[in-house]
């Protein structure tokens, strides 16, 4: 696997984070919004804490009729709006020294010569090694004709250095397509080379998850079917479609949600121990869960997956439209914008224990939280009618207020012996007074170092959208229906709630 | 670091014994009549050990930073070596800091001791009790020699981490050496790091760059290593920063020469001259100029050099100059070299290493 050692004695012992080599960074499609969202705040907070290599670059490579300071002056714009960077800054100024803007078709063969040539140049001139990081910052359209490009123009490989490319999700919008444009990868890149992004995997606490799991010895002995009852995830998302209803109306929640981010959380709080902390190791076990879930049957897609849509509602006091009333969304669209599903595991730590997993758009509040609920004492001792004694519940907060708490029943003080739960909290902010890292900044750094821990692999993409898949073939079969709805701002259809209720549980409220 | 803007809770004096049960009594206060939950977090024990009156003024400074990323419970000790005072007086109180993050608002609690001479020798036994359990303890003390004393090893013994923050200048050579040794010999007890190595994290970063992207044959060449400082005398730190290199880059010492230039021999027999200069025109204290030359007429030259609060990383080779990378906000504060301490538990091997080449220079 292709990952930087220390040969460099003058790194031993130090503290700071790992820094990459020297190399470039080309994004391309860099003017739409992800670059402007997110990329170009990361890439700015990296520079500030010095953890840029010597010699970096970004080359921005788009459509658009751009020079080099027009494109710095949008970057610093973005800057602004995105990482509240103040006017004159000079940090800021020094920062957008470090973009060059190429122009250019992705469609087309010569940009990408054009740019090979760009990038020779700054090497020869500064003396550096060939290392390039491309980020595939563009629409899943132009995926294959851009690696097919950078192939031709033999930008893929090079003796003098490393090439790594970064494909942002969704890979695919299927099974078929998924594997289509593994083929294509494949023909250009080898794996080590390929970088599949899915950002909740930047989170502290999903990294945290990790290290919660296995640098912890006392969670791992009922962390399976005998002490846990069910678990709980879910994504849940506040704004509608803030003005992408043409892409969600091709997309929907399940591919744009559930098939990455979710089955990512599900494996990771399913997985056994990996032998070592290494990328590879972490993802065979991660493929493992996905090889575990059992597949829905025809009856089961019915009766374990419920979807709905969105219509109007309320929300913090306003009034807000329905999904069939969005822009771009046709009154007749099937699209779902809220799923909810019920799996099983089929391995010996977690056959039995039903595994919820929901999405949702417009729900009440922007949350994404794993909750495991244990299993009540075998005989209950303490209280009686009047006495609720709830199960403990352990739930990992991924955002917006990473942290962890621990649930369980507690007396109150006094005379009474009434049980009440408390909870015990670990915040990230509270605890270490810091800001958690933006995902990006985490995930940019460790594609340039070359570690793919954080990353999807091709065979976990490619299972993820083998369970999904059958689930969006009987949806298109079942053709025009009405999808269940749920007002903004409420948890998601009534059916999702009959859903647990069957087993006898509850949503959790956050 | 940022500023403070945490909350001081006065506090009062309590006898010795009862401290945590006024604690207890001092928490339900702050929290107010209405019975509101105070949350208290506490993620080690942090004692900062002063023997001067102006070092509790910075204390404060101090505490109140580190309490913003480490909630702590804080042990100010201070010992007033001119006064006879035997008895060990106490004073409890807290910090609180605003939510942040949409978290809620922390407290942390601060006992301070305070003694004369004769008191150290009761030091141990007061402090020990009040270390919370499980926790960490890191200390931090910005005169070494008094840790040296024979009174405070038992406490030694139960910190996981202690931080020195030595005189920024030593005199000469020979002074850098016996300060090493002292170092050393504390370190037979506690964990040891000292805000003189974490001020050199950022020029420590600038040669590895450098060395990350160059050829192995290439790092053989280098003859000259510079490093200049502003003020009189030498500084501990440029020391440090030139057997960090020498130690890394397995290079022997050989010989110590006038005008403080040391030399050593790298494993292919190639003389490699360190020298410490005097940078009268800097403006701020500390190492203001690393130099590497290269080669035998120094056909190639690394330069790093403070300019404000920013280091600019050039190459000069045959006349032309590249500037190669540079760091803004390399000024750490004193506050924020201590609290950077706090997120290490284990052993910094490569400081001791250092050390021990330093030392190892003049034999007892």
């Amino acid at each position: 696997m292709e990952q930087q050692t220390i040969v460099n004695p003058l790194r031993e012992g130090m503290r700071l984070p790992r820094t990459p080599q020297a190399n470039i960074l080309i994004i391309l499609g860099a003017t739409g919004d992800l670059t402007k969202r997110k990329l170009i705040p990361a890439l700015f907070s990296l520079y500030r804490q010095n953890l840029l290599p010597s010699h970096f670059r970004i080359i921005a490579f788009a459509r658009r009729e751009r020079t080099d300071q027009e494109f710095r002056n949008d970057m610093l714009e973005a800057l602004h709006t995105y990482a509240g960077v103040e006017d004159s800054s000079e940090i800021a100024e020094r920062f957008l020294q470090l973009l060059f803007y190429h122009k250019g078709d992705f469609n087309e063969l010569e940009p990408h010569k054009e740019l090979a040539v760009k990038l020779s140049g700054i090497e020869k001139e500064n003396g550096l090694p060939a290392n390039h990081l491309f980020y595939l910052a563009t629409p899943p359209s132009t995926y294959e004709a851009i690696i097919q490009h950078l192939g031709a123009a033999g930008l893929s490989r090079n003796d003098q250095g490393w090439t790594r490319i970064i494909i942002e999700k969704p890979f695919g919008r299927d099974l078929s397509s998924a594997r289509q444009l593994a083929t294509v990868v494949s023909k250009v890149f080898q794996e080590d080379q390929v970088f599949r992004i899915d950002h909740y995997l930047g989170k502290e606490t999903v990294q945290n998850l990790l290290v919660f799991r296995f640098a912890n010895t006392i969670f791992e002995p009922v962390w399976n079917r005998r002490y846990v009852d069910h678990v709980q995830i879910t994504v849940s998302e506040s704004i509608g479609m803030e003005g992408r209803g043409k892409f969600y109306q091709e997309t929907g929640i399940l591919r744009d949600i559930l098939q990455n981010h979710l089955l990512q959380l599900l494996c990771l709080v399913a997985m056994e121990p990996p032998s070592t902390i290494e990328a590879n190791a972490v993802r065979d076990e991660k493929v493992k869960v996905l090889h575990a879930i059992q597949p829905l049957s025809a009856e089961e897609l019915n009766s374990c997956v419920v979807r709905g849509q969105y219509s109007r509602g309320s929300l913090w006091g306003e009034s807000l439209p329905g999904f069939l009333e969005e822009e771009g969304i046709p009154p007749n669209s099937t699209t779902e914008t809220y799923i909810a599903m019920r799996l099983y595991l089929n391995n010996w730590r977690w056959a039995g224990v039903p595994f919820y997993v929901r999405t949702g758009k417009r729900l009440p509040k922007r949350v994404t939280e794993i909750a495991i609920y244990f299993k009540s004492p075998p005989l209950q001792i303490f209280g009686g009618a009047q006495q609720e004694v709830s199960s403990n519940m352990l739930a990992l907060n991924i955002q917006p207020d990473e942290g962890i708490a621990l649930k369980f029943d507690s007396k109150v003080p006094g005379p009474s012996g009434h049980i009440r739960p408390v909870t015990m909290d670990f915040r990230y902010g509270t605890s270490f007074g810091e800001k958690a890292p933006d995902a990006y900044e985490r995930l940019l750094l460790d594609a340039m170092i070359g570690d793919s821990t954080l990353f999807t692999r091709a065979d976990e993409t490619e299972m993820a959208w083998r369970l999904v898949t059958p689930i969006l073939d009987a949806w298109q079969e079942m053709g025009q229906v009405s999808l269940p709805q749920y007002p903004v701002g409420t948890w998601g259809p009534i059916e999702a709630d009959h859903l647990l209720a069957r087993n006898g549980h509850i949503w959790r409220r956050l | 670091m940022s500023d403070s803007t945490n909350t001081f809770i006065q506090g009062y004096e309590v006898a010795l014994p009862a401290i945590e049960k006024e604690l207890v009594k001092f928490w339900k206060n702050v929290a107010g009549e209405e019975d509101a939950a105070v949350t208290r977090a506490t993620t080690m024990n942090f004692i900062y050990l002063g023997s001067e009156e102006s070092e509790m003024d910075k204390a404060a400074t101090m505490v109140a930073d580190i309490i913003q990323h480490h909630p702590a419970r804080i042990l100010l000790i201070n010992i007033n070596l001119t006064s006879k005072q035997e008895k060990i007086t106490a004073h409890v109180n807290a910090y609180c800091q605003p939510p942040q993050h949409g978290g809620k608002q922390i407290c942390c609690e601060q006992i301070t001791l305070q003694t004369g001479q004769p008191g150290i020798a009761h030091l141990s036994g007061a402090i020990l009790p009040l270390l919370l359990p499980d926790l960490p303890v890191f200390l931090f003390c910005p005169q070494p020699d008094i840790l040296a004393r024979k009174e405070f090893s038992a406490l030694l013994q139960l910190v996981n981490r202690t931080i020195l923050e030595s005189t920024p200048h030593c005199g000469d050579f020979a002074s850098a050496v016996e300060k090493a040794k002292l170092l050393l010999k504390l370190h037979n007890s506690a964990r040891l790091s000292d805000t003189a190595w974490g001020g050199l994290t950022m020029w420590r970063e600038a040669l590895a760059q450098f060395f990350d992207n160059l050829p192995t044959q290439a790092a053989t060449t280098l003859s000259r290593v510079t490093i200049s400082a502003s003020g009189e005398g030498l500084l501990f730190s440029s020391v440090l920063l030139l057997f960090w290199l020498a130690s890394r880059l397995q290079w022997k010492f050989t010989a110590r020469q006038e005008k403080n230039q040391i030399l050593f021999v790298n494993g292919e027999g190639r003389q490699i001259v360190g020298e410490f200069g005097e940078d009268r025109k800097a403006e701020d204290e500390g190492i203001s100029k690393i130099v590497l030359e290269f080669g035998k007429a120094n056909e190639g030259q690394l330069v790093c050099y403070r300019e404000k609060d920013r280091m600019v990383i050039q190459w000069n080779l045959g006349g032309e100059t590249a500037i190669i990378n540079t760091f803004d906000n390399i000024h750490i504060s004193r506050e924020k070299l201590v609290c950077d301490e706090l997120d290490f538990l284990g052993e910094d091997i490569i400081f001791i290493e250092t050390l021990k080449a330093i030392a190892s220079t003049i034999q007892d």
